[in-house]
């Protein structure tokens, strides 16, 4: 009986060990594995071929003259925080001359149903290449990455866009926002 | 004896429910989804060069930079914005102030103070110029819903308020097009 006081006490002893504090502290997040192959950050050209991205090329054959940007929106869902999204802008340079465009994060305009401005430190929790040069008539993939901290607070669905400009236009000059909704889970 | 083992058994066992839960969550994958839809936009006027200009004064980027007949009509825009996406869209409207000497501030009213002016915009078919939108460092709608290929004619009055320095000033107006939801 003693024995097995013994063996029940040090077996307690090494459950309780491999706890801390808190039980569900024992568990370490499994890994979030998103529904398409990321590239490695942060980004290298090289790694283009990698990154996901959309397009119609019978569409953009049409469109090969004029400079461009897709997609118009990009849909997160089952997001959290502590959770990497990552996905590609596609810019297209229509001109005959070298184009390099600005690429920055912005706070919408307008929202869409059911979605709300972002929170105050999410223009921090997306990382964009900021510059990308694009030679005439091709089309460069531009990575866009949404990572926030595990202990990050977020009421409800949100919204933030994407600004792609180009350099060298007048004092009037244009830009394309990208939409980005995140669905919290 | 017996109660001291029962008790040990209670704990352990209050132990081991304790961490199955956490031992049970599992892998949560993050979805993204996105269409191949194409955001563009043309503007026929990239510039506009006013030059000496007075305090208190008016200068108009129209087609004969001469104030616009109401209602705003084709012939008295200066320029085109094309969505030439592939998207309904809606296009946006903003200024950053003006830089030099002490700069120019973008007044949020018809009134500009010292160093500010006031910035509108309008577009055809507003019905006077009352309608044209206010704008400011912030961006605000100029049209929205235009379908892929659809066109707009804009134009801008610009009003100066008092000046305290003599120093040319340069300011950016920037028009951005996104998807209409």
């Amino acid at each position: 009986m003693k024995i097995a006081v013994v063996v029940m006490v040090l077996a307690m002893v090494i459950v309780l060990a491999g706890c801390s504090s808190s039980v569900v502290a024992v568990v370490v997040p499994a890994e979030v594995e998103a529904t398409v192959t990321q590239p490695a950050i942060p980004y290298v050209a090289n790694n283009e071929a990698q990154m996901p991205s959309v397009s119609d090329a019978a569409a953009e054959a049409k469109m090969i003259d004029k400079d461009w940007v897709t997609p118009a929106q990009v849909d997160i869902g089952n997001y959290y925080p502590g959770a990497r999204a990552e996905f590609s802008l596609r810019v297209h340079n229509g001109g005959n001359e070298v184009g390099i465009y600005d690429v920055s994060y912005m706070e919408p305009t307008n929202t869409k149903d059911g979605y709300s401005m972002p929170p105050a430190s999410a223009g921090s929790w997306v990382t964009v290449p900021g510059v990308v040069v694009v030679l005439p008539k091709e089309t460069k993939k531009v990575l866009v990455v949404l990572e926030i901290p595990k202990d990050a607070k977020i009421d409800g669905d949100w919204e933030f866009w994407t600004s792609v400009m180009r350099q060298g236009q007048g004092n009037v000059q244009t830009q394309v926002a990208t939409r980005w909704l995140i669905k919290m889970r | 004896m017996k109660r001291i083992l029962f008790t040990l058994l209670a704990i352990l066992g209050l132990v081991l429910v304790q961490a199955i839960p956490a031992y049970a969550t599992t892998t949560a994958d993050v979805t993204i989804t996105a269409t191949p839809e194409y955001l563009a936009i043309t503007n026929d006027t990239g510039n506009w060069t006013i030059g000496a200009i007075a305090e208190a004064f008016t200068v108009y980027f129209t087609a004969d930079t001469l104030v616009p007949a109401e209602p705003l009509a084709d012939g008295d825009m200066k320029g085109t914005l094309t969505n030439t996406g592939s998207v309904t869209s809606d296009i946006n409207i903003k200024c950053a102030n003006f830089t030099g000497g002490v700069g120019w501030t973008m007044s949020a009213d018809e009134t500009p103070a010292a160093n500010e002016v006031n910035l509108r915009a309008g577009i055809t078919g507003m019905a006077t110029l009352a309608a044209m939108v206010q704008v400011t460092n912030a961006d605000i709608e100029l049209k929205d819903s235009i379908i892929a290929a659809g066109t707009i004619m804009w134009c801008m009055i610009l009003e100066t308020g008092t000046f305290t320095d003599g120093v040319g000033k340069s300011g950016v107006t920037t028009l951005t097009i996104s998807k209409h939801v």
